[in-house]
């Protein structure tokens, strides 16, 4: 993984971000990080699971975006192709960082962590796209959104793992094993998955459900549940995006200019 | 009408007696008004014994069926995972001599048979792959000490089967917490001073030194070697077979580790001496070896000197416990209204950690067949005295297997082992058998087998034992799905060398951070 650097006025006054590039970042990630508090909006287009992280076992929140390992099917001829880009694609190329080094070699945030960015992005450059700073060193307004987006990253990771935690706790989860038959005949095994158990939830006492409504979960818990529905569509943009590409190898291109 | 079985008494308090009172309490829920009642009475003075440190992977589904967190399991107990058990120089007695029992069954063992292949591979192409590396894929993890899982595979599953390896003592004190708090035992801390016979012959109760008399309707004897009530009350005989296995001695050590990151072996060691063998487990926090041995080929000085050549320097800080062992069982363990579980029943040596399996299938076979009255008690205990001994006697076929393929000439030991007097009628006709063809399903009928044929081929091939599969040779034309299921365990081999931690990683970040449930 490339070492991250933490922002600085001083150092990157010149640089820009273009934003034609930054959903690139994500063209080949098939679950992608969500947060709780963006789950209503992701819940109209992804499915929501849980996957547990590989190092630390712990489960976490993913938006499903592909089959495959490296697929994102919601990446499409160069460009995001969804009616809501989560949070973890538009924050790109920036990252929170944990303050570590002295107050004044940061940049102020105004908020409790650095803001880092990945200096091997394809995004940065010092001609195109948006200005960080400003000719007095002053954060741009893109910035600024920037770092409201991974504000809102940083408090919901928190509150996402509290939600977890209930729904681990309460022992409303389950696996899900999706076996998938494309339209060419291509059987394909999703594991590694989970989500809402709803026999669980329909049989939990009336004590859980109301500690799940007064903390704010419920919402979310249904998004889950509803966002399921989504895989068929998943399905579709893969069988589309085959028949499209078995197309585009019928005719062979060197044949046909010669 | 008869009278109904509702109240359940266990005598003793160590592993035996807290899986027998969990798996009855479980299966009955004695936790709720209308279960049975389970009640267990323990002395507060005589310690349990504290060996059998090794399980099968049995232990998991008994683990599953008490309720318990395989995470709490790991961090009260100083668990860690056993992939089945490395013998070494038990075949020549050189120091490059070891072969591995794992527990995985060959590749599609249950449709095909891979053995006579295997043995046209190693005779045609003078190919050194020992046979359960060629079959199974847990040698190789073995032998580079990974754990049979990852942190994300959930509680109890696995990735290459596996059970465990404990500390005896944290372990009875884990179950008693949880058969108490959880499950309904009644737990009651007092000496038993006397049985109360019923002009029946069943036992009414028993009289305890503070607790008054203490009535049941059934009641198991877990109490050690002491065999309080099948023993003593009833005199059952005791049935030896030290003239089949000559192990009569344990010495044994726990071993700090000499660096904390040490790595911890994932199966059980066991190393054979001139009288007898040294068994090695790794726990997290210290390993625990013993030597087994025979005082009629060693003298207690000599066996001590060869355990201190094994353990090392280190050995001379450490205390020596010494436990005499009588190798045998009961003639029969249920006897009117009264059943042995665990030493009260029998004992013999660790070498395939049989103690707690038996204490597992004996104590799920009275839960499950719970007599419901006393008019079928007898029909009961009649069944599981047939089914105990079957089992006994299978153990002791196996463990005799174990010596009697040794090669060793070394001492006195080793040679008298083979000695055919000693070998047991029903394993010698065996043996006739697997001279000409490998050990399969139909050699093994009952439904109450405890070694399954694939363990057989493990020790046979492993130990260098030669079956003349030509007469068959009309039959063996399947080369090519042979050849395929090879190759399936070589690949499957490199994916999980790759893919699974050191054991020592994954039990310490189980110990941390848990495993999940799903």
């Amino acid at each position: 993984m490339t070492e991250l650097i933490a922002l600085h006025p001083a150092h990157h006054r010149k640089l820009r971000v273009d934003p034609d590039q930054v959903e690139a970042h994500s063209a080949s990630v098939r679950m992608m990080p969500v947060v709780i508090s963006e789950f209503l909006k992701a819940a109209t287009q992804f499915p929501l699971l849980l996957t547990k992280n590989a190092d630390s076992g712990f489960f976490t929140a993913i938006a499903l975006c592909g089959f495959e390992e490296g697929e994102n099917l919601f990446w499409r001829q160069g460009e995001w192709d969804a009616l809501y880009v989560p949070l973890n694609v538009q924050r790109q190329p920036f990252f929170a960082g944990r303050p570590q080094q002295s107050a004044k070699d940061r940049s102020d945030t105004g908020h409790d962590f650095v803001l880092c960015i990945d200096p091997e992005s394809p995004s940065l450059g010092s001609e195109k796209g948006e200005a960080l700073f400003d000719a007095a060193g002053a954060p741009t307004p893109y910035l600024q959104s920037m770092q409201d987006i991974l504000a809102q990253l940083v408090a919901g990771e928190a509150a996402t793992r509290a939600f977890i935690e209930k729904l681990v706790h309460y022992k409303l989860l389950t696996r899900l094993a999706l076996e998938i038959t494309l339209d060419d005949g291509e059987q394909m095994k999703v594991q590694g998955v989970y989500t809402i158990d709803e026999d669980a939830l329909e049989a939990a006492p009336i004590a859980v459900i109301d500690e799940l409504r007064q903390q704010g979960h419920l919402p979310a818990l249904y998004a889950m549940i509803v966002s399921l529905g989504h895989i068929f569509a998943l399905v579709q943009r893969k069988n589309k995006m085959m028949a499209q590409a078995g197309q585009w190898f019928q005719p062979d291109p060197a044949q046909s200019a010669s | 009408m008869s009278k109904a079985i509702r109240s359940i008494v266990i005598v003793g308090g160590g592993s035996a007696g807290w899986l027998t009172a969990g798996l009855i309490a479980a299966e009955h829920r004695a936790y709720e008004k209308d279960g049975l009642s389970v009640t267990l009475v323990e002395s507060p003075t005589v310690p349990t014994i504290g060996v059998g440190e090794g399980t099968w992977p049995t232990m998991r589904a008994t683990l599953i069926k008490l309720g318990i967190s395989e995470t709490d399991f790991f961090k009260e107990c100083d668990a860690s995972f056993k992939q089945g058990a490395k013998f070494q120089r038990w075949v020549t007695g050189r120091d490059d001599d070891f072969y591995y029992h794992p527990l995985m069954l060959p590749q599609s063992f249950q449709s095909f048979d891979l053995a006579p292949y295997w043995k046209k591979i190693v005779s045609s192409t003078k190919q050194k792959i020992s046979f359960s590396d060629a079959v199974c894929f847990q040698e190789a993890m073995c032998e580079r000490n990974l754990a049979p899982k990852l942190i994300t595979t959930p509680e109890y599953e696995a990735v290459a089967n596996y059970a465990y390896h404990l500390d005896a003592g944290k372990f009875g004190a884990f179950l008693q917490s949880h058969c108490t708090q959880k499950l309904g035992v009644r737990h009651i801390l007092d000496d038993v001073k006397g049985v109360v016979a019923a002009d029946t012959g069943d036992i009414a109760g028993l009289e305890t030194a503070a607790s008054g008399r203490i009535e049941g309707d059934l009641f198991i004897d877990c109490t050690g070697f002491s065999s309080l009530l099948l023993g003593r009350h009833y005199d059952v005989p005791f049935k030896p077979c030290d003239d089949v296995l000559f192990i009569d001695r344990a010495l044994a050590v726990q071993v700090p580790y000499a660096q904390d990151d040490d790595p911890i072996v994932p199966h059980t060691l066991s190393t054979a001496q001139s009288a007898g063998w040294v068994w090695d487990i790794g726990l997290p926090s210290r390993r625990g070896v013993g030597y087994v041995y025979s005082s009629r080929y060693q003298s207690e000085e000599a066996a001590t000197e060869t355990l201190r050549a094994y353990v090392g320097p280190a050995f001379d800080r450490l205390s020596v416990r010494q436990i005499p062992i009588r190798s045998g069982h009961r003639e029969t363990f249920w006897r009117h209204n009264c059943v042995a579980v665990g030493l009260s029943a029998g004992f013999l040596e660790p070498l395939e950690a049989s103690a707690l399996v038996l204490i597992e299938l004996s104590a799920d076979m009275i839960a499950k067949n719970m007599p419901a009255c006393r008019d079928v008690m007898d029909l009961a205990a009649k069944r599981f005295n047939e089914t105990t001994a079957y089992r006994w006697d299978r153990i002791i076929d196996f463990l005799k297997l174990h010596y009697m393929l040794s090669q060793r000439t070394d001492s006195a030991f080793w040679i008298d082992n083979r000695d055919p007097a000693t070998i047991p009628e029903s394993l010698r006709q065996q043996l006739e058998i697997w001279r000409y063809q490998a050990p399969g399903n139909a050699d093994f009928t009952s439904n109450n087998e405890v070694f399954p044929a694939a363990s057989y081929q493990y020790v046979l091939y492993g130990m260098g034992f030669e079956t003349d599969f030509s007469y068959q040779a009309h039959r063996l034309h399947r080369e090519k799905d042979a050849m395929t299921l090879f190759g399936k365990n070589a690949k499957q081999k490199d994916q999980v060398l790759r893919a699974l931690p050191k054991n020592r990683d994954l039990i310490e970040k189980i110990r941390r951070t848990g495993l999940q449930a799903i």
